[in-house]
């Protein structure tokens, strides 16, 4: 066997799968310019807001470092909490004074779009910020806060940075302390190397589901798959087994509601369900499809022998990335190649061997020919 | 050193690649095992043939046989000998291949290689090992006349 740099999984080209999907540089620096700039609006002492104390953080995906890079019709987008400690203020009266705070920004003022329960700043190249007023909540008290939903005009319960903390421990990473001041930066964008099996996992779902439903409304939401892999996700740092462990849990539970309302409370907001969306039969039916070939795939993906079967799962469930994994693995022998430094791994040494044989270096070669065959 | 005689050759596959089979028979050398060129290639049952007086290994994958991924027939980098298709792994010009050395350290490892190769280009439609093109179904004794650019020559380059 050639020393390919492959390990009998395919955790090697998951991983590499996910390096395409992560925003681009100049992606992950729009979004990171965007932020600042609106939280140095909100700070700023012109701001009727700057009376209050108020906490500026990332929350999701941009927080979770499980953004993926847009797809056909699907955006990308970062979402942050505004966190006004205003005591006894109304829904209507939060989500006004922030909304015209930020009507009144000379670039991006122009931007808003008014959302239920976020301002959303319409950028180009398929990104949205979306800003989330909120107060914290009384009566819960800890990261709980309250956010205000315009069109049903009351307050509706939320937790963030709970759902950050309870990410981060199912990550087994200890959440970093948030310090005394007033706006939490957005976290670097790892490469895929670096990230937990967790974060890439997630990414990988959200990817599957972006590519099979390209930005249909019944497509579930990434909150729930994020959810649904945190709750599945018990630590084995194989990215191929937590996939598969993954996808079998998700059909599990999915399927073993039988039509009944499908439960996923939020880890850190108790009285969430967050498949409660999925009432309407359309984005049920759509779930149900969405995991039973999830399943299909990625038991298929476990067993597969041949690097072409494996390309040709990779590319159904991931699209083009599948065939930049593909290269990185070429390249990677080539790379050895060139330097002279590729060689062959000794089939199973013998117990009878009196000592086991080494690797042989492989001499370079240049493959020849080409035909047609009939 | 000089020519390696078929015993001397038979002899380094048993030392390095004791996994393969090795027999001489009526002057041919015949080497035969099964290949697994990476941890999740298929396995491929592959034959190595060897006459000193035709001085080239010809290479067969007797199982699974070598397909073209679509339906033009075309595979890349494989040779036509007439009653079979096989792997080619060396170029002649460069003396990457003499009967001074070893099967066991070069067509048994290139065989290898090109099968990894083979299956990311079934799969992908890139051949990603690199290589020199030459017209199609040219026979093993034009080999020595064939002339090849150069700009080819490095690794990587793909094909196909």
């Amino acid at each position: 066997m050639i020393d390919t740099g492959l390990a009998s999984s395919v955790d090697q080209l998951l991983e590499w799968i996910v390096e395409p999907i992560q925003l681009t540089r100049a992606q992950y620096q729009e979004a990171v310019a965007v932020y600042d700039e609106m939280r140095l609006w909100l700070h700023d002492p012109s701001s009727g807001l700057a009376k209050h104390t108020i906490l500026i953080y990332p929350q999701g995906s941009g927080a979770l470092g499980t953004t993926i890079r847009p797809k056909g019709r699907v955006e990308y987008d970062l979402d942050a909490v505004c966190l006004i400690e205003a005591a006894g203020v109304s829904p209507i009266a939060l989500y006004q004074s922030v909304l015209v705070r930020i009507k009144h920004h000379p670039k991006y003022g122009s931007l808003v779009r008014e959302r239920d329960r976020c301002i959303r700043l319409k950028l180009k190249d398929k990104f949205h910020f979306d800003l989330i007023p909120a107060i914290p909540d009384p009566e819960r008290g800890g990261t709980f806060i309250l956010v205000p939903d315009r069109k049903l005009k009351f307050w509706v319960g939320s937790n963030p940075l709970g759902y950050i903390e309870a990410f981060k421990t199912a990550e087994t990473l200890v959440l970093e302390e948030v310090a005394k001041r007033d706006w939490i930066p957005v976290p670097p964008q790892e490469p895929a190397r670096e990230k937990s099996v967790l974060a890439l996992l997630v990414q990988l779902a959200k990817r599957r589901r972006d590519v099979f439903f390209d930005g249909a409304d019944v497509a579930p939401s990434s909150i729930l798959l994020t959810t649904m892999a945190m709750q599945s996700y018990r630590g084995v740092q194989s990215l191929g087994s937590a996939l598969l462990e993954f996808a079998e849990a998700m059909k599990r539970r999915v399927m073993a509601a039988e039509g009944q309302p499908l439960v996923v409370l939020n880890p850190s907001n108790p009285g969430e369900n967050l498949a409660a969306c999925l009432e309407s039969k359309p984005c049920r039916d759509a779930l149900e499809e969405l995991v039973s070939t999830f399943a299909g795939e990625a038991r298929e993906l476990s067993e597969a022998a041949g690097y072409d079967e494996i390309y040709r799962l990779l590319r159904t469930m991931f699209a083009e990335s599948a065939e930049f994994a593909m290269k990185r693995a070429a390249d990677e022998v080539n790379r050895k190649r060139a330097s002279d430094g590729l060689r062959v791994t000794p089939a199973m040494a013998s117990v009878t061997a009196a000592r086991p044989r080494p690797s042989q270096r492989i001499p370079r070669n240049t493959f020849y020919g080409g035909a047609w065959v009939h | 050193m000089g020519t390696l005689t078929l015993k001397q050759q038979c002899q380094w596959v048993r030392k390095l690649r004791p996994e393969l089979e090795c027999s001489i028979r009526r002057g041919t050398l015949t080497v035969r095992g099964r290949y697994r060129p990476g941890p999740r290639s298929r396995e491929y049952l592959v034959e190595i043939m060897y006459r000193l007086k035709e001085g080239r290994p010809k290479v067969r994958v007797l199982s699974p046989l070598l397909r073209s991924r679509t339906g033009d027939g075309f595979i890349p980098h494989v040779w036509d000998y007439g009653a079979f298709v096989g792997p080619c792994v060396f170029f002649t010009k460069n003396d990457e291949w003499t009967t001074r050395k070893k099967i066991a350290k070069t067509i048994v490892p290139w065989t290898e290689l090109w099968l990894f190769y083979y299956e990311l280009w079934l799969g992908t439609g890139t051949w990603h090992g690199g290589g020199i093109d030459h017209e199609p179904v040219k026979r093993l004794e034009e080999q020595s006349v064939a002339t090849a650019p150069d700009s080819n020559l490095t690794l990587g380059a793909a094909h196909g």
